[in-house]
């Protein structure tokens, strides 16, 4: 990421601008932020460039269809655009279904109880969340990328790295307390 | 009424993630529907996915896919969906359940017990609905893998504790245990096993070739 990158803020009005116009322009700004970033998460992956190329399409194409559902309360752009990419890869790439609690909706809502966010205060929190990955020791945030970027289950990952599953889970409870991801449930 | 026993959390980051196979992922995202808590978890496990997007690289696009693209936008706004008309009373349930909890292709195991299978992953994991009539014992097992139990309906014990809808508890190999639904309901649980489990009673080893036919 460099300091040029666009702001929540600015992605969530060209949304707007795709949801209110059908701004063909808006669009364009997505496509140059965002589908080489796409591309490169299809790759990780496992699949061919050209897959990934059309991948990338019907992600992009159902930001354009979906445009009018996105609430920036409930979440940043790039969190909306994750979940849309995560659903096709498992849809396209794993060709399973993706149980989900609204089977329409990509991504959760923030609970009523928990005010959302201000867009700055989201901008905030992404930037800190950021640069907690960068802090993680390599051993933690290496655990986190395969999740997240190869959707290797820990049992995969424990495979890969051939290490024993319980360093692998623990290594990963360390890295979710360090990002504050889980608010303490484990009882 | 919250839950008081949740998945684990890496469980959670493997479904925000998207590496979770199907069958656990029915079972957190059925969790999910009782549990705010959790909720707030997944929520933030998927902020770290948009987060991580951002981070990547950006791979080189061919130069004839933009305008490619463009031409496949057209006018057309996908409606907002629907509300949801549940055949379940659990939302990630119904795409397995089409004619409801009654509709399950349940098979009778003993007097006291019926169970339908859901779902089997390829990675081995079967999903399933047991029914367990109030009051009455399920037969003892023990587990070779992982076994995770959530409550539907109903509420059970196993002499460690008593959990009841939405509770989620795992059991592994250490575990050889005998679960009795209590009194007051029958108890439906969708149970995640990684591999076959083994009827340990006296009884219940007269079922496990049956199981090895029927999982």
């Amino acid at each position: 990421m460099t300091s040029n990158d666009p702001t929540p803020q600015y992605c969530a009005g060209l949304v707007r601008r795709i949801a209110a116009h059908r701004d063909r322009d808006a669009f364009s700004e997505i496509f140059d932020l965002f589908a080489g970033r796409l591309k490169a998460y299809y790759l990780r992956l496992g699949t061919s460039p050209a897959d990934a190329e059309e991948l990338v399409q019907e992600t992009l194409v159902a930001v354009w269809r979906r445009a009018g559902q996105f609430d920036p309360a409930k979440a940043g752009f790039t969190t909306w655009l994750f979940t849309i990419a995560r659903n096709r890869s498992i849809d396209r790439i794993r060709r399973e279904r993706r149980p989900a609690l609204d089977p329409e909706e990509p991504m959760l809502r923030p609970e009523p109880e928990t005010a959302p966010d201000s867009a700055y205060e989201q901008e905030q929190a992404a930037v800190k969340l950021r640069s907690a990955i960068d802090d993680l020791p390599p051993e933690q945030s290496e655990l986190i990328r395969l999740a997240y970027y190869e959707e290797l289950a820990h049992s995969a990952i424990a495979e890969r790295l051939d290490l024993p599953i319980g360093t692998v889970k623990s290594r990963i409870r360390l890295a979710m307390q360090k990002l504050r991801l889980t608010i303490g449930t484990d009882a | 009424m919250k839950p008081h026993h949740h998945p684990h959390d890496e469980l959670l980051m493997e479904y925000a993630a998207g590496a979770l196979d199907e069958s656990h992922s029915l079972l957190v995202a059925t969790h999910l529907s009782f549990c705010p808590v959790c909720r707030e978890s997944v929520r933030r496990m998927e902020k770290c996915g948009g987060v991580l997007l951002e981070a990547l690289d950006p791979a080189r696009m061919s130069a004839a896919t933009k305008s490619a693209l463009m031409d496949r936008l057209d006018d057309a706004a996908e409606p907002a969906p629907a509300a949801r008309i549940g055949t379940t009373p659990f939302a990630p349930l119904d795409a397995y359940l089409p004619g409801g909890l009654d509709s399950a292709r349940w098979r009778r195991l003993g007097r006291s017990m019926r169970y339908a299978p859901l779902h089997s992953a390829r990675n081995g994991a079967d999903a399933q609905l047991i029914h367990v009539k109030a009051g009455c014992r399920t037969i003892r097992h023990s587990h070779q893998g992982s076994e995770w139990t959530l409550v539907l309906t109903g509420a059970f014990e196993d002499g460690i504790g008593r959990y009841h809808a939405g509770d989620a508890i795992h059991a592994d190999g250490d575990i050889d245990h005998n679960p009795t639904a209590l009194p007051d309901a029958d108890c439906i649980c969708l149970v995640v096993i990684d591999s076959p489990i083994r009827l340990t009673g006296p009884v219940g080893r007269l079922f496990n070739p049956l199981l090895a036919a029927g999982f």
